[in-house]
């Protein structure tokens, strides 16, 4: 995720642990009137690029892309256990990894991030790794992090250093760590481990559909929840958390089944029948939150809430899958559901 | 009826895989035996019936057998499906859940012959254990089984 800053945000919240948050320590305030908007009205395709598969290379399920200066593309695959590096005009120039738990090998490899050194970053969701490489596909460094639950998100930062957000750990409820480029835990924030929907009642489900997603700018990072419609930010030089309840028009909550699902297909039903959080993307500075009807997540009905460049706040209805944000844009899979990968480049029309 | 205790976990999905199991493993040679038995019993009695992918003549020397709940988990079912080999395997799934079967393998984009069959009990409808039954590098019959599809894709001895 690529880092950003996002000053002069008030962060605010319309409810004190109204979110389940189990220690309500960030800071809060009412919340943002947000503006429902179709996407088509407030976004501009501007580009789109097909990216390549060969037989012995496909894309079968994205796990994260992250889009540099110059255009080139990471394309996380957790089907398929590798990341696969773009050019900017989609032409396959590398395959990095393969399904395993050794170095050069990912279980999970959900979050591959262009690092501020030119670096290739990669943690993988189910080992608690980092790896490191080059562009060559070379493993520059391999970093075991001690203690993280399974790693929900990654941001490189200038220094080296680089965050993960977590589903908390044993010892610890805080799901944001901040490690230096060792891999040495430097704090903790974020005591929200055991987040729910807002105003439900706690309930082990929401342990297993929970998932925690983080992007950061500069010295202030945005964690936000799959089962959450709040946003959480961090400042890390002075450690002051903040959360913003995001009461948008079309959400609808996470609620447990009135009775136990009879078979799967109600159990999947059921699965649709809600807003998930899906991801989370900051560009220079705009925040992008889509939010997903259906677990699945292959091209379901999707709302996404964006904050724009002046701090508003909207919520657009017939957005593509919004996968990644960079470059002043936002960037969408044109295909969703199909072999075919297109991703479309779209910048909002406003500032 | 799924319990919400256990239906909970299978709607995971994507959001997070720990990749643990808590079977134990004997219980999970009894299940993939069950699941190699029901299987191979289909197969005998000519009961397969097509459900999805590209289907193609010749015979199978590997039966891959995948439910709704495997398909709906992080098993690596799809890592392991997509590198058997198409033209010997065939893919067997309870009749109950050839619609959900059917998508996953849609979107893991496996072509491999799917077939659904009836008659598959609780046990078999309900297995978490991933199993391929096919045969030994002598060539005596051998059933597979594991909890993550990619760790199993190094037993099976795939046909020349």
């Amino acid at each position: 995720m690529k880092l950003s800053s996002l000053s002069g945000i008030a962060m605010c919240v319309l409810l004190a642990n109204a979110c389940g948050v189990d220690r309500g320590e960030a800071a809060s305030a009412g919340p943002p009137r947000i503006t429902p908007v179709r996407f088509t009205d407030a976004f501009t395709l501007v580009d789109s690029v097909e990216l390549q598969q060969t037989d012995s290379a496909l894309i079968v399920r994205i796990s994260g892309v992250d889009v540099d200066r110059s255009g080139s593309i990471l394309l996380g695959d957790v089907s398929e256990g590798n990341v696969k590096l773009f050019g900017p005009d989609g032409r396959l120039l590398r395959v990095i990894g393969r399904k395993g738990d050794g170095p050069r090998e990912f279980k999970a490899p959900r979050y591959p991030r262009f690092g501020p050194d030119g670096l290739i970053y990669v943690a993988d969701g189910q080992d608690g790794r980092v790896q490191v490489f080059d562009r060559a596909g070379a493993l520059r460094r391999f970093i075991r992090l001690e203690d993280v639950g399974m790693v929900m998100g990654l941001a490189v930062r200038e220094d080296g250093s680089f965050l993960v957000v977590t589903d908390g750990t044993e010892r610890s409820d805080h799901v944001l760590i901040h490690f230096d480029s060792a891999g040495t835990r430097l704090k903790e924030f974020l005591s929200i481990k055991k987040v729910r929907p807002t105003g439900a009642a706690d309930d082990a489900l929401w342990a297993n559909v929970r998932n925690f997603f983080m992007d950061a700018r500069g010295d202030t990072v945005f964690v936000t929840s799959t089962v959450s419609d709040t946003i959480w930010s961090v400042h890390l030089p002075t450690g002051r958390e903040s959360r913003t309840h995001l009461a948008f028009p079309g959400y609808v909550r996470p609620t447990p089944p009135s009775a136990p699902p009879p078979d799967i297909a109600a159990l999947v039903k059921w699965g649709n029948s809600f807003h998930l959080g899906s991801t989370l993307n900051v560009d220079a500075s705009r925040i992008y939150l889509p939010y997903v009807q259906g677990v699945l997540n292959y091209g379901d009905p999707m709302l996404l809430v964006l904050r724009d460049g002046r701090g508003g706040w909207t919520v657009a209805s017939g957005a593509p899958p919004i996968i990644s944000a960079a470059n002043g844009r936002a960037y969408g899979l044109l295909t969703p559901g199909e072999e075919r990968v297109i991703l479309g480049a779209f910048t909002p029309r406003t500032p | 009826m799924i319990p919400a205790a256990r239906a909970i976990p299978i709607l995971l999905a994507l959001a997070a895989c720990t990749g643990a199991e808590a079977s134990a493993p004997s219980a999970a040679s009894e299940s993939a035996a069950a699941v190699a038995e029901w299987m191979t019993q289909g197969l005998g009695s000519g009961a397969l019936k097509p459900a999805c992918g590209s289907m193609s003549g010749g015979r199978a020397d590997l039966l891959a057998y995948v439910n709704a709940r495997q398909s709906l988990s992080c098993r690596d079912l799809g890592y392991m499906l997509r590198r058997l080999p198409r033209e010997r395997t065939w893919i067997v799934i309870p009749a109950s859940d050839t619609a959900e079967v059917c998508g996953f393998l849609a979107r893991e984009r496996i072509r491999t012959p799917a077939f659904f069959l009836e008659r598959a009990g609780a046990e078999v409808r309900e297995s978490p254990v991933v199993t391929v039954v096919g045969r030994t590098r002598r060539g005596a019959p051998a059933v597979y089984h594991g909890f993550q599809g990619a760790a199993l894709l190094e037993q099976v001895p795939l046909p020349r």
